[in-house]
């Protein structure tokens, strides 16, 4: 739990601004008060250019008064501020109801009195810190070993977090969560022939403990990942404008996954609210349930319930359960996600928990939750393992990790690169690439995918860099996903 | 009882005792310490009527200790005597068993700042919910009378940034700024501008709302063009989106190291030197770091004590130097200048208008979006136009296009630029609309 002093403590004040806030006639009020310690660690070759250990912890208050909406935030957690933080709310509210024409509904939701916290094993601050840089040092040492085949330079990191809050709203829910993420990787950068190539490596950005740094895993990779960067940067180019078969990792995929699946589908960006900065989205609610997003074998899902999710919780930051749902159905575009305001616009009975605030100082909003693409069915007509896809293959692309990625301000046009591309001909790997991007139309891409790749090569991929709103926030999700090979793309 | 709803920002004076008092309190070989504060509002608004509204009290106060050539920091939210002390102790443990770090760097002597002050403005540091609503309750109104989907914001922020160390730096600034950006959709046209300054009353609000409605409904019906290089003109928004990336890649030990546009290779296609003082770009790209510009009026000092002063950064199309930390500076017998930031490019009195009317075909863009690397070594990026993309014909805007996806290679856009507008500021940077000779488009979309 948030732990302020030993004379008063989240839940406390949170109780208190309940009380403030239900006396202000308003018709509705939260708080969430928020604790979040960071620890980061990064190498640069061999010196550790970053240790830090920081503390971010406040609260905010969000109002509704007469359909209109009003947020205010501190970091100074004392009752005389829970006050002034209450009526600046209030005041801000009041200056919303001055351009309203349609007022804010919220779906209903049930009260909840709950605590929930990451499961974990190894808690991560409780590992010695002389450990971990150890470990990251030992990492980019490995790297340079390889200095005259062209490994130039090396980076690392070990990100650790935890986050406390403590959830309250005038609707009498009372929500502790605490969650914890790990994540580590590393890079390395190869120079050449007056070129310059990185090849990278992770353990995906995931809600765990310290078992998942797993250095074990981390340091058998390093020999592969030095090879193949070395091999890039004297990698052929392949000419732009031409169309190949794509065979895509998971490592890669999910950004594709990310970027035109789930920010599309963000229902509060469906309705303009993004217009002004993140765009708008070509997924309007007159193609509800109508629209082919993808080809008929594919499906993606929405859960914030997954072991390990980057937004796995117990509650999102409006009180609502976690909860999974389908987003494409057989290609079919089903749903979207919501919070409880745009639930309401589209005629719901409830929200299905994609509201997240990046901080206490942020006011919450619809976030992409773990949104993944499902596995092909066993013996199912398109799925194929990743060396069956090769096997398959007569000219194509296999790519693997995240590289470039740009896409419109309606999710339609996108361009990716990568971290590592190989040439695939006549169903055999033949030597590696570099400089590869492939530029396609969202639901034309979509709907070329021809082979999906089964359970057992599903992988938790994710980012922790989501980007959205005014002022921005960053938020963080999984996109578990499974190879797949898609037809006839355009390279460059 | 009425309870008070005005922040109680910190005074320069109070930073200051604050981080002295960290400094006092460390028991460390060294230690730095900043101290971050400030008020910042933001009114946002979709569909013509306020969707979100906010503000916020923000307050971080980071501690560097330092034992020999090792070190670690600490960060907490609260300034009370025990928060202190404790991220204060935090830092000293960590330091204490971070491994030694090759590349450390004594902490800075006293410095030499600007005697200026950056622009503080009380009535944006104290403008009201109210006050804020009614200014887009404006902007709001005038959308709705042109039949458009206005969306955008207005905030203000008002900041303090202080440091201190064991050495004997001592600086504190602080600064206000306000920005409104306004979007407006008629149909299938839309459009969009921003406008920052240090004070909520230099923004142009009714002025910039009636432009972004006209060039809305101008940009109704775009036709497609066919992607390929084509002489382009950058408004400023738009430029002021692409330029940053050029600058970032002045990194003198990226250059060096083989990883930048600006690195040299020998023979054998090792790295071999960096090409600062060579003429990279076109003799109008004249880019300086001004904090003290008029527009800007921006702190004295950057976040390690370094001094943020008026430098030469591109002169007549010739970067002047690289940006060196002060590890690379240390190696390289060169002195580190602290960021270049902010940019700031010279202009002309030309107007906008008069590169089109000088332009006999092309195409005018106004934002440049979603701009990342695809090649990070040759600085070639990709991005998309939006919010206003035109074709130019015999010196006049001739009807709107379709928004394209480009693929540029950035130092050779600098090279082509053959005419600047005036400037502009447009959020952290001052800077013109370009006119560029050739510029790559490589796809089409129907996004608008």
């Amino acid at each position: 739990m948030v732990q302020l002093t030993a004379k008063i403590s989240a839940n406390e004040l949170a109780n208190l601004a309940v009380d403030l806030i239900r006396k202000t006639g308003c018709e509705y009020g939260d708080v969430r008060f928020c604790s979040y310690r960071r620890q980061n660690l990064y190498a640069r070759d061999r010196s550790l250019s970053q240790l830090s250990d920081n503390v971010s912890s406040g609260f905010g208050v969000r109002v509704l008064l007469d359909g209109a909406w009003g947020f205010a935030a501190s970091h100074s957690k004392t009752p005389a501020e829970v006050a002034r933080i209450v009526a600046l709310a209030v005041e801000i509210a009041k200056g919303s109801r001055l351009t309203q024409k349609e007022p804010v509904r919220l779906v209903p939701v049930e009260k909840y009195v709950d605590t929930y916290i990451t499961p974990i094993a190894i808690d991560p601050f409780s590992v010695p810190v002389a450990d971990k840089a150890e470990l990251l040092l030992t990492i980019n040492e490995k790297l340079l070993a390889h200095g005259a085949q062209g490994i130039k330079k090396a980076d690392s990191f070990l990100q650790s977090s935890r986050e406390d809050k403590v959830f309250a709203s005038t609707e009498g829910s009372l929500i502790e969560q605490t969650i914890y993420r790990s994540y580590p990787g590393f890079s390395c950068t190869a120079i050449a022939g007056g070129d310059a190539q990185s090849r990278s490596y992770e353990r995906p950005p995931l809600n765990i403990g310290y078992e998942h740094i797993n250095p074990d895993d981390l340091l058998s990779q390093v020999e592969r990942v030095a090879a193949e960067a070395i091999e890039k940067v004297r990698a052929t180019k392949i000419p732009a404008g031409i169309c190949k078969s794509l065979i895509l990792k998971p490592t890669n995929l999910y950004l594709t996954i990310h970027e035109s699946v789930g920010h599309p589908t963000e229902l509060d960006r469906v309705y303009g609210y993004e217009s002004n900065f993140a765009g708008t989205s070509f997924a309007t609610t007159d193609k509800l349930n109508k629209l082919q997003y993808a080809a008929p074998w594919v499906n993606f899902k929405c859960d914030r319930t997954q072991p390990g999710g980057r937004s796995t919780m117990g509650y999102d930051d409006e009180g609502v359960k976690s909860q999974d749902w389908y987003v494409v159905k057989d290609g079919i575009l089903v749903d979207y996600l919501t919070d409880r305001e745009t639930a309401y616009r589209l005629g719901r009975g409830s929200s299905n928990g994609s509201a997240y605030a990046d901080s206490w100082s942020s006011v919450p909003m619809v976030r992409i939750p773990n949104l993944g693409l499902e596995p092909g069915p066993d013996g199912g007509s398109h799925t194929a393992t990743l060396a069956e896809m090769i096997a398959d293959t007569e000219d194509g692309i296999l790519i693997d990790g995240m590289g470039s990625y740009s896409i419109d301000q309606q999710r339609r046009n996108f361009q990716f690169g990568g971290d590592a591309f190989w040439k695939v001909e006549k169903g055999k790997v033949v030597g590696m690439l570099k400089d590869v991007t492939y530029q396609a139309m969202t639901t034309d891409f979509w709907n070329q995918i021809d082979a999906i790749g089964p359970a057992s090569e599903l992988v938790q991929c994710g980012t922790n860099i989501c980007g959205k709103g005014e002022p921005m926030q960053v938020a963080q999700m999984t996109h578990a996903c499974v190879p797949v090979r898609v037809r006839n793309i355009q390279i460059g | 009882m009425i309870v008070t709803t005005s922040p109680a920002l910190l005074s320069e004076d109070q930073a200051l005792s604050v981080v002295e008092k960290a400094v006092k309190l460390s028991k460390a070989e060294e230690v730095f310490v900043s101290l971050s504060t400030g008020e910042e509002s933001l009114s946002r608004f979709s569909e013509n009527q306020i969707s979100q509204n906010i503000s916020k009290t923000v307050f971080s106060l980071s501690i560097t200790s330092y034992f020999g050539n090792k070190s670690a920091s600490a960060a907490v939210t609260e300034f009370d005597e025990d928060a202190i002390a404790s991220a204060v102790k935090r830092s000293e443990e960590l330091a204490r068993i971070a491994p030694a770090d090759p590349e450390w760097m004594p902490l800075l002597p006293p410095q030499t700042y600007d005697l200026r002050s950056p622009a503080f403005d009380a009535a944006t540091a104290t403008v009201s919910p109210l006050a804020r609503a009614e200014l887009v309750q404006q902007a709001c109104a005038r959308s709705s009378q042109g039949g458009a989907h206005g969306s955008g914001t207005l905030s203000t922020e008002a900041s303090l940034y202080a440091i201190a160390s064991s050495t004997g730096l001592h600086a504190c600034n602080q600064s206000t700024k306000a920005d409104f950006s306004f979007t407006a959709r008629v149909e299938d046209g839309s459009s969009w501008a921003q406008s920052t300054a240090w004070s909520i009353n230099e923004l142009p609000i009714a002025e910039l709302a009636e432009q972004v409605l006209d060039r809305a409904i101008a940009s109704r019906n775009p036709r497609p063009i066919t992607p390929g290089v084509y002489p382009v003109i950058l408004e400023g928004a738009a430029f002021a989106g692409l330029l940053p990336w050029v600058i970032w890649g002045l990194d003198a030990r990226a250059a060096d190291e083989g990883r930048s546009f600006m690195s040299i290779a020998d023979a054998e296609g090792k790295p071999a030197g960096n090409r600062a003082g060579e003429q990279l770009f076109s003799p109008l790209v004249q880019v300086q770091r001004d904090p003290a510009h008029p527009l800007l009026r921006s702190n004295t000092f950057f976040g390690d004590g370094l001094s943020n002063n008026y430098l030469e950064i591109i002169k007549d199309g010739v970067p002047q130097s690289l940006s060196y930390s002060r590890y690379w500076a240390a190696q390289k017998g060169k002195e580190a200048k602290g960021a270049y930031y902010p940019i700031v490019m010279t202009g002309s009195d030309q107007s906008l208008a008069d590169l089109i009317a000088q332009t006999e075909r092309g195409i005018f863009v106004s934002r440049a979006w979603y701009v990342r690397y695809v090649n990070p070594k040759t600085l070639e990026v990709t991005g998309m136009t939006r919010d206003g993309t035109f074709w130019i014909e015999d010196g006049k805007i001739a009807y709107p296009i379709k928004n394209l996806r480009f693929n540029q290679v950035l130092p050779d856009m600098l090279r082509d630029v053959d005419a600047v507008s005036a400037v502009k500021r447009y959020g952290g940077s001052v800077v013109p609309g370009v006119r560029v000779k050739a510029f790559n488009f490589t796809s089409i979309t129907d996004s608008l």
